[in-house]
């Protein structure tokens, strides 16, 4: 793990009950860098992320693997341990900020408590940091907004507080899941240009989870893409456009518009996502997929391997070189 | 490959088939400072041409979800008309409305919502065979949900289903089977597909497209989702704030829109293209959306827009021709075109 290193999640699994949500995830965040991580609905996404912060207690869930944050591994820790973690050093953004922040506190009191609690300052210097955050997430004129209520607020300015509110402590990693799916197309553009800007300015790791992949192409360096609970596949951004490897991969980028993508016509994937709690044995894309192989594609789990720089790939199909890798669909019709 | 992209001018020569002229749709609303009205839709005026899918653009309380509800009906509209091959479907009432009901189908967004849960499947879809006594007897009118479950590619016997078993783009199929039912001329499509997955997304569109071809269907095409909206239309309606901005062929409002806020919404898009996208030069909209209780005067989109004048402030401003069938309600045109 490197100086550097903000996170590090190793074989995370999620069961609940007979259904298997997240099955062997892993990955890493660096300082300043942000990771994209992309499925549809069902795919583990944002149990993959509550799991490896230790925000997954039910009892009927079993929670196994490591999720290393300053040296602490965050599964299994004990509850005190993990709310001086998400006090100090990690920033939630949820997809909806109407429910996320107290309905009956002030902006102040929401923005000042975390500060007073984990970083043990007075109140009054809690409140200056309190405007220099307003500020910092685009409110003009903070000053009389502190004694506002969330419900005075648009669902654009809501989520700028929610993101001050995961400022507030100078976290080390910041978790967004979802942080724009709520939001109309111009308010989503200004608040992934101001996590971008926060991001340079403060060097937090960021976990951005999105169902868009358009708007990840527009904020993380690398991306994990979800399918059935695993990572199917994982690389750079560029990458992922550019030379996307896995089937699904392929797939989900040519089933969504594009502006002026001129697609003659949308790939659709046949089908629906695996049951989690009757996942195939073999590789989790085998009923849907348009060149699965042999049997072996049906009975055998693709290990997720490394093509070259970096670039993971969990298919036989990808990594046996078929001829059909780069271009899974061509001539697929519905 | 092309013949499949809808292909504009095969289209333009079309009769006209819902022609609506000045709509209105106002609502009193009481609050804390007294009797207040919101203007949701303020002076719209558009043709659908057979056969043609136009796509409505805006965003939340841009007044569209309105326009789609006044074309149905569901809400009354305040003022204007809507000509429905020379009926004007806005203060019909009774019996002849319901006849016309039938020549227009919704489709919403919510298919958890729109499908009655204690209802199988083949009831409801065969609700309006009943309503518009479209079907002799239960025979004929099960041969008829067959038929329209066949149409959207649902297997015969999901007639005895219930929703709940059914997944969500499975629900979307049977809405529009519902839809089809009473054999409409014009599907109003509000945001039908933006509650599902990508890959189901896709499924959808590429159904109702097909649909189209079929069966010589006319779309109203409500979405929030300008590169749906793209794939999916002719022509494409802008509205912000109850108002028209811009209305135009599709390729033309993509490629050279001619009103500021077209181009604000097209460049707050996130490209396909990670190198693309980080370095492209864009100016951001900033602010928020103003209350429709009290639009600004003149250009409602004055108050955010990067090139609004004085000028702007003062008279609403009319759609002029830019181009063949592109409209655009902006008194700075030339400069629109620069940004």
């Amino acid at each position: 793990m490197s100086a550097n290193t903000v996170i590090d999640v190793q074989d995370l699994r999620v069961r609940v009950g007979a259904a298997r949500i997240v099955n062997d995830v892993s990955f890493k965040v660096e300082r300043g860098q942000t990771l994209g991580i992309v499925g549809e609905s069902g795919s583990g996404k944002s149990m993959t992320v509550l799991a490896a912060t230790g925000l997954i207690d039910a009892p009927s869930a079993k929670v196994s693997g490591t999720s290393m944050l300053d040296g602490q591994n965050l599964i299994g820790l004990r509850r005190s341990k993990l709310e001086k973690i998400y006090g100090e050093r990690i920033g939630f953004i949820f997809q909806d900020p109407a429910t996320s922040l107290n309905p009956v506190l002030t902006l102040e009191r929401q923005l000042t408590e975390g500060p007073e609690a984990h970083l043990g300052i007075t109140r009054r210097a809690a409140r200056r940091r309190a405007l220099d955050l307003l500020e910092a997430v685009g409110i003009p004129d903070p000053e009389p907004r502190l004694a506002a209520y969330p419900h005075q607020l648009s669902g654009g300015m809501k989520q700028r507080v929610m993101i001050a509110v995961a400022l507030a402590c100078d976290p080390a990693l910041l978790i967004a899941d979802e942080p724009t799916t709520a939001l109309d197309v111009t308010t989503q553009a200004q608040i992934i240009s101001l996590v971008r800007s926060l991001q340079e300015r403060l060097g937090m790791g960021v976990v951005w989870i999105s169902h868009d992949l358009g708007v990840i192409s527009g904020v993380a360096e690398e991306v994990s893409v979800l399918y059935g609970g695993q990572v199917v596949e994982h690389t750079a951004i560029t990458d992922i456009f550019n030379n996307p490897l896995h089937p699904y991969t392929q797939g989900l980028l040519r089933a969504r518009p594009y502006l002026g993508g001129a697609q003659e016509e949308l790939v659709t994937i046949p089908g629906s996502p695996p049951d989690p709690k009757n996942l195939p044995k073999g590789c989790v894309f085998y009923d849907r997929c348009p060149v699965r192989l042999d049997s072996r594609c049906e009975t055998e789990l693709p290990p997720l391997t490394d093509v070259g720089d970096g670039h993971l790939v969990r298919s036989f199909c990808a990594t046996s070189g078929g001829e059909n890798v780069r271009n899974a669909w061509e001539g697929t019709r519905v | 490959m092309s013949e499949v992209r809808n292909s504009q001018p095969a289209n333009r020569d079309e009769p006209v088939l819902l022609s609506v002229q000045n709509l209105q749709v106002h609502f009193a609303v009481r609050g804390a400072a007294g009797k207040q009205t919101v203007h949701a839709v303020e002076d719209i005026s558009f043709d659908l041409k057979r056969g043609e899918t136009l796509g409505l653009v805006g965003e939340s309380g841009s007044g569209k979800s309105t326009i789609a509800n006044a074309l149905m009906r569901l809400e009354d509209p305040t003022g204007g008309r809507i000509m429905l091959e020379g009926i004007d479907i806005a203060t019909l009432r009774g019996s002849d409305l319901k006849s016309v009901r039938r020549r227009l189908a919704m489709v919403f967004q919510d298919p958890f919502s729109a499908l009655n849960p204690r209802q199988r499947i083949g009831l409801s879809i065969a609700e309006p065979l009943v309503v518009h006594k479209l079907a002799n007897g239960g025979a004929e009118r099960s041969k008829r949900v067959r038929e329209l479950l066949d149409l959207v590619n649902l297997p015969a016997h999901f007639a005895d289903r219930f929703p709940h078993e059914l997944s969500g783009g499975q629900r979307q199929r049977v809405c529009i089977a519902r839809a089809l039912a009473g054999d409409p001329d014009i599907m109003i499509l509000d945001e039908a597909t933006a509650s599902l997955d990508v890959s189901v997304q896709a499924q959808i569109m590429n159904l109702l497209k097909d649909l189209q071809r079929r069966l010589g269907l006319t779309y109203l095409f409500v979405s929030h989702d300008l590169a749906a909206v793209e794939y999916m239309s002719h022509r494409v309606l802008v509205m912000y704030l109850g108002r028209l901005m811009e209305i135009s062929p599709r390729d033309e409002l993509y490629t050279q829109s001619a009103h500021p806020y077209t181009r604000a919404l097209l460049a707050a898009i996130p490209l396909a293209d990670p190198v693309a996208e980080r370095s492209r030069e864009r100016t951001l909209l900033e602010g928020e959306v103003p209350s429709p209780l009290n639009p600004p005067s003149g250009c409602v989109f004055r108050t955010r827009c990067p090139i609004a004048v004085d000028e702007c402030s003062e008279v609403v401003p009319a759609a002029i021709e830019v181009g063949e069938d592109h409209n655009s309600a902006c008194i700075r045109v030339p400069v629109a075109q620069e940004l």
